[in-house]
């Protein structure tokens, strides 16, 4: 290989600068065209033979333009899809969110309300005895209140009677002081 | 789909409701210091109804069995307790809450006074409440279902 020095540390520093992947592509081509060279050092050959593996695996010419052409296309497919089904979509949404509430809403009173199971140390015996009490309260309540008005009741009418006694004693003492003065 | 959504709701609400039989008031009442709570629900009552040596009439067993919902007893004997029933009943059963007073009895002299209220439900059914102080205790008994007055007085004269 003819190459001065200069060469060889543009070749040292492009190939350094090829595995961080930092080359432009002006420096690609100076670097392949280096390693082309049939003199080139023993020491490069290694990094030369694997520029070469790993250019065969580069995609080939006008795949990425096709690959664009290919996604652009697609998205284009979904934007159709989207805009023709937009009631349907919308449905799908609101059924989402209303089963999410649902379920948000059940879950969480199961935790905030306190459990409505009957308490399970309470036996039929005991649950009777406290409707027995229950109704016992209700129904001596009950009495209570209809023997007030029965009271009442009876209160009123020896009141009434007294009220027609007097009256009669009225009437009648009426009738007599008339007489007297016929 | 509004419609749907409607009844989906009302549906879930109706599930948790049902799930959840117990009164807002004793639901007060059961983390309050001094005041015992006991609930007997629907199940529980069958259970009873159904339950033979339970030393009930015909009566009794078919309205707890088949008239009754829900039976919930409330009960303080300290002065706290007391207090505090008396003031959440007031402001739980009144008519602005869709009760109506029933019966009202006041003994002067002797502390005693009851109060029988009534609010309907659905399905013809009632919610009795009947809120009993005496001046040591005070008893708050909370009855749901289609029983009436008459079947109170029927299954208590023994």
């Amino acid at each position: 290989m003819n190459k001065n020095n200069k060469d060889i540390d543009t070749l040292r520093t492009l190939i350094g600068r090829y595995y961080e992947a930092s080359l432009s592509a002006d420096e690609e081509r100076k670097l392949r065209s280096l390693l082309d060279n049939p003199s080139l050092p023993a020491e490069f050959h290694a990094d030369r033979d694997m520029i070469r593996h790993l250019d065969l695996m580069l995609p080939p010419e006008g795949f990425e333009q096709r690959l664009e052409a290919k996604i652009d296309s697609l998205a284009a497919a979904e934007e159709k899809h989207s805009s023709a089904a937009p009631g349907r979509r919308r449905r799908t949404l609101w059924w989402s969110a209303a089963a999410t509430v649902a379920i948000l809403v059940a879950v969480g009173a199961s935790f905030i309300l306190p459990s409505r199971q009957q308490p399970e140390e309470m036996t039929p015996e005991e649950a009777y005895a406290q409707v027995d009490k229950a109704l016992t309260i209700f129904a001596t309540a009950l009495n209570k209140g209809y023997d007030s008005i029965e009271k009442a009741e009876a209160k009123t009418g020896k009141a009434t009677e007294k009220a027609f006694n007097a009256l009669s004693l009225l009437s009648t003492n009426n009738d007599n002081h008339k007489t007297e003065k016929i | 789909m509004k419609k749907k959504l409607m009844f989906f709701v009302v549906a879930v609400i109706t599930a948790v409701a049902a799930a959840n039989a117990q009164s807002p008031f004793f639901k007060k009442c059961e983390d309050a210091k001094g005041v015992t709570t006991v609930l007997v629900t629907k199940a529980m009552l069958k259970m009873v109804g159904s339950t033979p040596g339970m030393n009930m009439d015909g009566y009794s067993q078919a309205l707890i069995k088949d008239k009754l919902d829900c039976v919930e007893v409330i009960t303080s004997t300290s002065a706290e307790g007391r207090a505090f029933l008396r003031k959440e009943a007031d402001a739980m059963f009144n008519a602005k809450k869709g009760y109506e007073l029933l019966m009202k009895v006041k003994v002067n002299g002797e502390g005693d006074d009851v109060k029988i209220m009534k609010s309907p439900l659905k399905g013809g059914k009632n919610h009795f409440v009947v809120i009993a102080g005496e001046p040591s205790e005070m008893v708050i008994v909370s009855m749901e279902g289609t029983l009436t007055l008459e079947d109170v007085l029927k299954c208590t004269k023994r």
